[in-house]
C-alpha cells in the first residue's frame, strides 16, 4: 500500500510494500511510483491512477511488475474539504500465483472440453460400430441380387441379340424373296427361342430391372440415414421438422439389429413442428432404440409413440425388456454408467443423448419396472403449432 | 417351381433348397440357377423348408444367416441332424465372420459363401456340392455292398475247408464226387473275390 501525491509521487508506504521491493519504507518516500515499480521514467500505459485522474473514481487493473511478476493494483482517490483530488491509495497486490493457477485452470479446462469433444465422437463410432453390422448386412442384400441380376440381363441381352441378328437375316430374305431361306430361318428362330427359355426371359426382364431399382433405392436410402447420422458438424445447426421424420430415420438405421428379436409399433399422432438439430436428435433415437433393441433378451416388442403434451412434442419410447432396478434408475443419464457388458457400451450414449435434448430446451424422462420394460420420453418445445 | 411365389415349371428332378427371408434375392437366384443341370426349390420360411427338404431329393441346403425366426447357422445345425448327408451351405450378408468362422470349424457347413455372392463361384459351389453327396451315396452304397460279401468270405472258406476234410476222408469211389464239392466251393470263392475287385474304381 502507498499514499501518491497527484503526481504520482509516493508519500507513504507501508511495510509490506517496502519488502516486496526489498528496500525500506523510508527510502520509498519521494520517488515515483512509476520509476519504483515498472522502472519508467513516465507512468505506466495502462496504470489505473492516470484514470483516477481524470475522472476521480476509484479503478482497478492488473500491471505488469517487477521481475515478471502480476500486480493488481487498486487505485482509490483521496480528497481535500473542496473535493478536489490531492492523491490516491494505491494497494498493489501480487497475483502471480493466482495468475499462474488461473492459465493452468484454463489450460485444463480446454482440455478437458477436448476430451469430452472425443467421447462424444467416440460414443458416436461405437454406435455407428454397433449398427455397421447391421448396416452390412442391410446393404450386402440388395447389393447381392442387384449384381445378381445385371449378370442374368448380360445373358438376356446376348440372347436379344442373337435374336435380332436372325430377325435381321429373315428381314433381308424376305426383300430378295428368298421364302425358303426366310422359312428355314423362322424354324431357327423357335428352336432357338425354346432353347434358351426365350419366353420367361421376356416375361422376366421386368420385374428382373424393377427388384433392381427397388434395391438400389434401399441402398440409397441406407446411406443417406448414415450420412444424417454420423455427419461430423462443426456448427449446430437447427431445422424446423416433424419429429416423427427425425424418428423414421433412426428406425431404418436400427432396423436391421432390431428385427430380428423385436417387433415395432408404431403410434404417431399429427404432432406439431419442432426446432431442432436433426443429426444429433436422430442420434439420440437411435441410442434409445438401441438400447430397448438391448434391454429385450429373447423377444419383445418396441412401441414408438408421438404425441403433444404442455407445449411439447413428445416421443415415447417403450420396450418389454428387462427395465431398470431403482438404484440403477438414478445413474441412467450419469456418464460412463453401464450395465452393458465391455465392448458393448461406453456409457455414455443416454449422458450425451440427456445434453442434446437439454440443450435443445427440451426434457428426457424415464420410467421403468424391473422385469417388466422402460419408457424413454423425448420432449421438445413445439416450434409451430399446427 | 418355388414354393413360396410363382416361378417356372421345374422338369428336372429337385436337388438344390434356398433358404432366405428376402424373397428379391431369391429371385435373383432363381432366373441365375433356372438353366443349371438341377431342379431347385426356394423359401422364405425355415420351417417350410424342412418340409420341402422331406418332400424332394434334395441333395444341397442353401441358408441364409441372417433371419427373422433363426440363424442360418442354427438351422443348417438342424439340417444336419436330421440329414447328416446333405451339404450345407451359407449364404450370408453379415459382416461379422466370428459365427462363420464356428460354423465352418463346427463342420456344420460345407461352404461359406458372401453376399455380394460371384455368380460363378456360386454355382461351381453348389455343383460341387451336389457331386460332393453324390460321391457320398456312391461311398455309402459301394462300402455296404463290400461289407456284405466281406461277411461271405469266412463263409466260404468255412465250407471248403469242410468239403477239403471230406475229400481227404473219402474212399476211391467217393472221391470224384468230393472233388466236384471241393471245386465248386473254390469257384465260389473265385467269384466272390472277383466281385470285390470289381467294387474299387481301378483295378487293384
Amino acid at each position: 500500500v502507498f499514499l501518491l501525491d497527484k503526481e504520482s509521487t509516493i508519500l507513504r508506504v507501508n511495510k509490506a510494500m517496502a519488502d516486496a521491493l526489498g528496500v525500506k519504507p523510508e527510502d520509498l518516500v519521494g520517488k515515483k511510483c512509476h520509476d519504483l515499480v515498472h522502472g519508467t521514467a513516465l507512468s505506466w500505459p495502462t496504470c489505473p491512477f492516470q484514470r483516477l485522474l481524470e475522472d476521480g473514481k476509484p479503478h482497478t487493473e492488473e500491471v505488469l511488475g517487477p521481475n515478471g511478476k502480476v500486480l493488481l493494483a487498486t487505485v482509490s482517490p483521496v480528497f481535500n474539504e473542496v473535493q478536489e483530488i490531492i492523491g490516491a491509495v494505491h494497494i498493489a497486490q501480487d497475483i502471480t500465483v493466482h495468475k499462474e493457477a488461473e492459465r493452468r485452470l484454463i489450460l485444463a479446462n480446454e482440455e478437458l472440453r477436448s476430451a469430452k469433444d472425443q467421447l462424444v465422437q467416440s460414443e458416436k463410432m461405437a454406435s455407428i460400430g454397433q449398427l455397421a453390422a447391421g448396416v452390412a448386412h442391410e446393404i450386402n442384400n440388395p447389393v447381392g441380387f442387384i449384381s445378381n441380376n445385371i449378370e442374368v440381363m448380360t445373358d438376356y441381352i446376348s440372347v436379344y441379340l442373337k435374336v435380332l441378328g436372325i430377325i435381321e437375316k429373315i428381314e433381308q430374305a424376305l426383300e430378295r424373296k428368298a421364302w425358303d431361306e426366310a422359312e428355314a430361318l423362322l424354324l431357327e428362330i423357335r428352336r432357338y427361342k425354346e432353347t434358351v427359355n426365350f419366353e420367361y426371359m421376356v416375361n422376366d426382364s421386368e420385374s428382373l430391372l424393377k427388384q433392381s431399382q427397388d434395391g438400389m433405392k434401399r441402398i440409397e436410402k441406407i446411406v443417406l440415414d448414415l450420412k444424417t447420422f454420423s455427419r461430423e458438424e462443426t456448427q449446430w445447426q437447427e431445422d424446423v421438422v416433424s419429429i416423427e421424420s427425425v424418428v423414421e430415420t433412426a428406425i431404418d438405421l436400427t432396423r436391421n439389429e432390431l428385427k430380428y428379436h423385436t417387433e415395432l409399433h408404431k403410434d404417431y399422432s399429427k404432432t406439431s413442428s419442432v426446432r431442432c438439430n436433426v443429426q444429433k436428435t436422430s442420434q439420440v433415437f437411435v441410442n434409445l432404440l438401441v438400447n430397448a433393441g438391448q434391454a429385450i433378451r429373447e423377444k419383445g416388442i418396441i412401441d414408438v409413440k408421438t404425441y403433444e403434451k404442455d407445449g411439447y412434442v413428445c416421443v415415447d419410447i417403450a420396450d418389454t425388456g428387462s427395465g431398470i432396478s431403482q438404484d440403477n434408475m438414478k445413474r441412467v443419464f450419469d456418464p460412463f454408467f453401464t450395465t452393458k457388458p465391455v465392448g458393448k457400451g461406453t456409457g455414455l450414449g443416454l449422458s450425451i443423448s440427456y445434453e442434446i435434448i437439454k440443450k435443445q430446451k427440451g426434457e428426457i424422462r424415464v420410467v421403468s419396472a424391473e422385469g417388466e420394460g422402460t419408457t424413454f420420453t423425448v420432449m421438445l418445445p413445439i416450434f409451430f403449432k399446427k | 417351381m418355388t414354393e413360396d411365389f410363382p416361378g417356372g415349371v421345374m422338369d428336372k428332378p429337385v436337388n438344390v433348397l434356398f433358404l432366405d427371408d428376402e424373397v428379391s434375392i431369391l429371385s435373383g437366384l432363381e432366373r441365375l440357377l433356372l438353366n443349371e443341370p438341377y431342379g431347385f426349390v426356394m423359401t422364405c420360411d425355415p420351417d417350410k423348408a424342412m418340409e420341402l427338404i422331406k418332400k424332394h431329393p434334395v441333395k444341397v441346403v442353401v441358408s441364409d444367416h441372417r433371419m427373422p425366426k433363426i440363424l442360418g447357422v442354427e438351422f443348417l445345425r438342424k439340417v444336419k441332424e436330421k440329414y447328416p448327408d446333405k451339404i450345407r451351405i451359407l449364404l450370408s450378408g453379415s459382416a461379422d465372420f466370428s459365427s462363420a468362422e464356428q460354423a465352418i470349424n463346427l463342420g456344420e457347413v460345407y461352404r461359406f459363401i458372401t453376399k455380394p455372392w460371384k455368380t460363378t463361384y456360386l454355382k461351381a459351389s453348389i455343383l460341387h456340392g451336389i457331386e460332393q453327396y453324390d460321391l457320398v451315396q456312391t461311398n455309402h452304397i459301394l462300402l455296404e455292398t463290400l461289407n456284405r460279401k466281406a461277411r461271405e468270405l469266412p463263409l466260404i472258406v468255412a465250407a471248403l475247408k469242410t468239403e477239403v476234410d471230406v475229400f481227404a476222408d473219402a474212399s476211391a469211389e467217393n472221391q470224384a464226387e468230393a472233388l466236384a464239392k471241393v471245386r465248386g466251393e473254390v469257384a465260389r470263392l473265385e467269384h466272390l473275390i472277383n466281385d470285390i475287385l470289381a467294387q474299387y474304381p481301378q483295378g487293384v
